[in-house]
């Protein structure tokens, strides 16, 4: 049998050269440091993010915080002290005695059956919120983990409120509004 | 007979990809949802800054003006008034509107509901307090009445 070039079939060759494997595993090499790095990277990141959100519910809690100090009427700090929990009277402005459509005679804004004393504290590394009426039992509500919180009454008779856990913390100073109008009439 | 080629490769190399692509698009997602939630955070308390710097704002209005806030007859129709704040080199930070109800105003009880709003970028807080018109024009209590977005 003669084989003419036109009848042969050309074999081709099986998986790859030397050049495209090398080619190949370069390539391979490069995608997977990238996505080693990066996974590093993006975790440290997310790691890095589950902190900040805890400092965005601390911020949430100080801002319920300075919602109470403005609507304090005494508080339990003086100014230079410190303590670990806050503590402050508020009124009941929910109550159908705060501002009756018809007061009797003996009516007052400044009743003490209006007070309700908000206390935050931290107990087994939760922040709750404790509010005592004049009258009745006092309902608690778990805030969220927190390991301190340091509450400082300043010279000017701001309040200047820190929350830790960890390594995080969260600072804010805030002014007590009602405290300051009774204390400074316009 | 000549085989033909299977493209194997071809669709290693595209679930790879496709694999990839939603590693990257669940980190980027995470990622941005983290920043939002900050921002967002960082707008409630602003609001609520600007809706507590509405209510001084009345309070020393009130304090420097007899006339202030206007005296409406029936004592029923709230007056309203707003104001935009800036920082110190000029750029806007958001606004406030004060909503004043004095249908309580007079005997026996003396006392404005005062409705201040804090805008801020999206967030809104609306704080409602209670001031004593008289003597000393002093704040009996403010609770939030709204915290949400516009």
């Amino acid at each position: 049998m003669i084989r003419t070039p036109s009848t042969s079939v050309a074999k081709r060759p099986r998986g790859l050269s030397l050049v495209e494997g090398v080619i190949t595993l370069f390539l391979f090499a490069v995608v997977l440091s990238s996505v080693g790095s990066l996974l590093t990277d993006s975790s440290r990141l997310l790691r890095r993010a589950d902190e900040l959100s805890w400092t965005n519910q601390a911020s949430d809690w100080v801002n319920r915080m300075e919602l109470d100090i403005s609507s304090a009427y005494t508080v339990a700090l003086t100014p230079g002290a410190s303590a670990t929990n806050l503590s402050v009277d508020v009124r009941d402005l929910d109550s159908p005695d705060f501002l009756p459509a018809s007061p009797s005679g003996s009516w007052s804004i400044d009743a003490p059956n209006l007070r309700l004393t908000v206390v935050y504290s931290i107990t087994a590394n939760q922040l709750s919120r404790a509010v005592t009426p004049a009258v009745g039992a006092p309902s608690v509500a778990v805030l969220g983990e927190a390991d301190s919180l340091q509450v400082e009454r300043l010279s000017n008779g701001n309040f200047r409120l820190t929350l830790k856990k960890g390594k995080e913390e969260f600072r804010r100073e805030v002014p007590a509004l009602c405290v300051d109008s009774l204390a400074a009439p316009l | 007979m000549r085989r033909q080629p299977r493209g194997a490769s071809l669709i290693l190399v595209l679930l790879l990809l496709s694999m990839l692509f939603v590693l990257g698009l669940g980190l980027a997602t995470r990622a941005y949802l983290g920043v939002a939630t900050g921002a967002s955070e960082a707008d409630y308390a602003q609001a609520q800054q600007l809706a507590l710097a509405g209510l001084e704002d009345f309070r020393v209005k009130s304090s420097l003006d007899w006339e202030f806030p206007t005296r409406i007859a029936d004592g029923t129709s709230p007056i309203s008034y707003g104001e935009q704040l800036a920082d110190k080199s000029g750029r806007v930070i958001g606004r406030f509107q004060v909503q004043v109800i004095q249908d309580k105003a007079a005997t026996p009880h003396f006392v404005y509901q005062i409705k201040s709003t804090g805008f801020s970028n999206k967030a809104k807080c609306t704080l409602v307090a209670y001031m004593e018109t008289e003597p000393g024009m002093r704040w009996l209590g403010i609770k939030q009445q709204e915290l949400d977005w516009f």
